[in-house]
C-alpha cells in the first residue's frame, strides 16, 4: 500500500502553503497565476477524496434508464462513454421528448451528474444560491 | 503592471513606417509598450504613438490589438470586427476610436489594428466588486440600443452572414456541429440544445447583435462607462440574444442577486433598454436566450479548453474552463428542467 500522506493530502497542504506563503510575496503579476494554481490544486484534491462514487452512481442510472444489466466486466470508464454516448444521441434526436417519467428520469440523471461535478469543480457555487 | 518595455516584440520601425504613411504625417515613433491582460483570443498592446506632422501631428494613447498564437472557431477575423468597430463607432456608440487596419503579414507578420485607448477597468470582478450601479446599467442599455439600431443591409459588414432558419435554430445547428468534433459526449449540452430546438422563438426582426455584451467586456472610469470593447462575435441577430447574454448568470461575476450583469436590476437595464430603443423586451423570452447564453458559453468554454488539451497552447487559464462546465450545466438543467 501507499504511504501517507495521500495525493488528496499533499494537495491540501502544498496549497495552505501556496496561498499562506507564497502568495503574499508573489508580484501583482503574478496574483492571478497563484490563486488559478490553488483553484486547480483544490479541483484535483476534491476529485481524489470523492473517489468514484457519484460516477457509479451515474452508471447505475444509465443502465437503469436504458434498461440494461451492467456488464461486470467493462470498466466504468468505458461504460459511462459508451451509455452518455447513447444518451446524448438520443437526446438530440428527440428520445426523451414526451413529458412523461422517461423524460423525468432523464432530466434527474443529468442533474445528478451535473451537482457531483460541482460538488468537485466549485462547490461555493451552490452556495451562493441562497 | 508589467514593466514598460522600449520595442518587445520588434515592431516599432516598420510600425512607425505604417503609421506614418496611413496618417499622412513625416513619421511615427511608438514608444512604451505594454502587454494587456485579458483577452485569450487576441493579444493587446497598449502603446504611446507620437505623429509628427499631418492632421494627426501629437501624442495619441492607443492599443494594437493583433491574433494571439492560437484562436476559436466562433470568433472572426481581424479585419471584420475592424469593420464592426467602424460601424459602431459610426453609430455613435462608446467604443475605441478605429484607426488604422493592417490586413496582411506584411508590416508585423501578421495583421492587426490600431484603436484609441479607453481610460479604466474591464475586469468583470472589479467593477462588481464596487456594488449596485444602476447608472451604469442605464447606460449600457442605451448603448446596447444604438448597437441595435445597425441592420441589415449593410455593405461594410457584407461578411456578415445572414440568419437561414433564424437566429435560434441556426445557433442550434452551429453548437451541435461542434459537439459533433468533441471526443467526449455533453449530454446536458444536448438536452439544452435539444429544449432550445422545439422552444425555439419565430424568427424576427434582425439586428446588429455585438454577442458577447456583458460585463468584462466594457470599461468603467470612476464608476462611469468609457466604452464597448471585443467586437470578434458580433454578427446579425434577435436583439434578445444580447439580453439574454448581459443577464445570464455565468456573467455575474459572483454577485448572482444583481442579475444584470451583477451591475443592477434586471428592470433597470430593461426599461432603459425599452427607453433607448423603442422596442419592447418580452419578459417570457429572455430566459430562453439565457438557457442560449450558457449553452454557448459552455461551446466556446470547450473550444479554449480544446485549445489547452490539444497541446499547441498549454495554459492553466484554458484548462480551468474546462472544469466550469457543470457551473453552465446547472443553470442550463435549471432554465430548462421539468421538475
Amino acid at each position: 500500500m501507499r504511504d501517507r500522506p495521500s495525493g488528496a493530502e499533499l494537495l491540501a497542504i502544498a496549497r495552505e502553503t501556496l496561498l499562506g506563503e507564497l502568495l503574499p510575496h508573489a508580484p501583482d503579476a503574478q496574483r492571478y497565476n497563484a490563486l488559478m494554481v490553488a483553484a486547480a490544486m483544490a479541483i484535483a484534491a476534491r476529485e481524489a477524496e470523492a473517489g468514484d462514487g457519484a460516477l457509479v452512481a451515474e452508471r447505475e442510472s444509465l443502465t437503469a434508464l436504458y434498461g440494461e444489466v451492467r456488464n461486470a466486466d467493462e470498466p466504468l470508464d468505458a461504460a459511462l462513454g459508451r451509455l452518455n454516448r447513447r444518451f446524448a444521441a438520443d437526446l438530440r434526436a428527440g428520445a426523451f421528448d414526451a413529458p412523461d417519467a422517461r423524460q423525468a428520469a432523464a432530466w434527474r440523471l443529468l442533474r445528478q451528474a451535473t451537482m457531483a461535478k460541482l460538488m468537485e469543480c466549485n462547490p461555493k457555487y451552490l452556495e451562493d444560491e441562497g | 503592471m508589467t514593466p514598460r518595455e522600449t520595442d518587445p516584440a520588434g515592431w516599432g520601425a516598420a510600425l512607425g513606417a505604417f503609421i506614418a504613411t496611413e496618417a499622412g504625417g513625416r513619421r511615427a515613433r511608438l514608444e512604451n509598450w505594454r502587454r494587456l491582460v485579458g483577452g485569450a483570443i487576441r493579444e493587446n498592446w497598449a502603446v504611446t504613438v507620437t505623429i509628427a506632422g499631418g492632421p494627426l501631428d501629437g501624442t495619441h494613447e492607443l492599443v494594437l490589438r493583433t491574433d494571439a498564437p492560437s484562436t476559436i472557431a466562433e470568433s472572426r477575423p481581424l479585419g471584420h470586427e475592424f469593420a464592426l468597430l467602424k460601424a459602431a463607432h459610426g453609430a455613435g456608440v462608446a467604443v475605441p476610436e478605429p484607426f488604422w487596419h493592417g490586413p496582411d503579414a506584411s508590416v508585423i507578420g501578421k495583421p492587426f489594428y490600431l484603436m484609441g485607448r479607453l481610460s479604466g477597468v474591464a475586469l468583470g470582478n472589479r467593477i462588481v466588486r464596487d456594488g449596485a450601479n444602476e447608472a451604469l446599467a442605464e447606460r449600457l442599455a442605451a448603448e446596447l440600443a444604438k448597437i441595435h439600431a445597425i441592420t441589415p443591409p449593410r455593405r461594410d459588414l457584407d461578411f456578415l452572414e445572414p440568419p437561414r432558419d433564424g437566429p435560434a435554430l441556426d445557433a442550434v445547428a452551429r453548437y451541435r456541429a461542434h459537439l459533433d468534433g468533441e471526443p467526449e459526449p455533453h449530454p446536458a449540452l444536448e438536452w439544452g440544445l435539444r429544449w432550445l430546438e422545439t422552444q425555439a422563438p419565430a424568427a424576427g426582426e434582425i439586428v446588429l447583435a455585438h454577442r458577447d455584451f456583458r460585463t468584462g467586456n466594457y470599461l468603467v472610469d470612476g464608476g462611469r462607462l468609457s466604452g464597448i470593447v471585443d467586437w470578434e462575435f458580433a454578427g446579425w441577430s434577435d436583439p434578445m440574444e444580447d439580453i439574454g447574454w448581459f443577464c445570464a448568470r455565468c456573467w455575474r461575476f459572483g454577485a448572482p442577486g444583481r442579475e444584470a450583469g451583477g451591475i443592477a436590476r434586471r428592470e433597470t437595464f430593461y426599461r432603459a433598454y425599452e427607453t433607448a430603443s423603442g422596442r419592447a423586451i418580452d419578459r417570457e423570452t429572455v430566459p430562453y436566450w439565457e438557457a442560449m447564453a450558457h449553452v454557448r458559453w459552455a461551446i466556446i468554454g470547450l473550444q479554449q479548453t480544446g485549445r489547452h488539451r490539444s497541446g499547441n497552447e498549454p495554459s492553466l487559464e484554458l484548462a480551468l474552463i474546462g472544469r466550469r462546465m457543470a457551473e453552465l450545466e446547472h443553470e442550463i438543467l435549471g432554465l430548462t428542467g421539468v421538475a
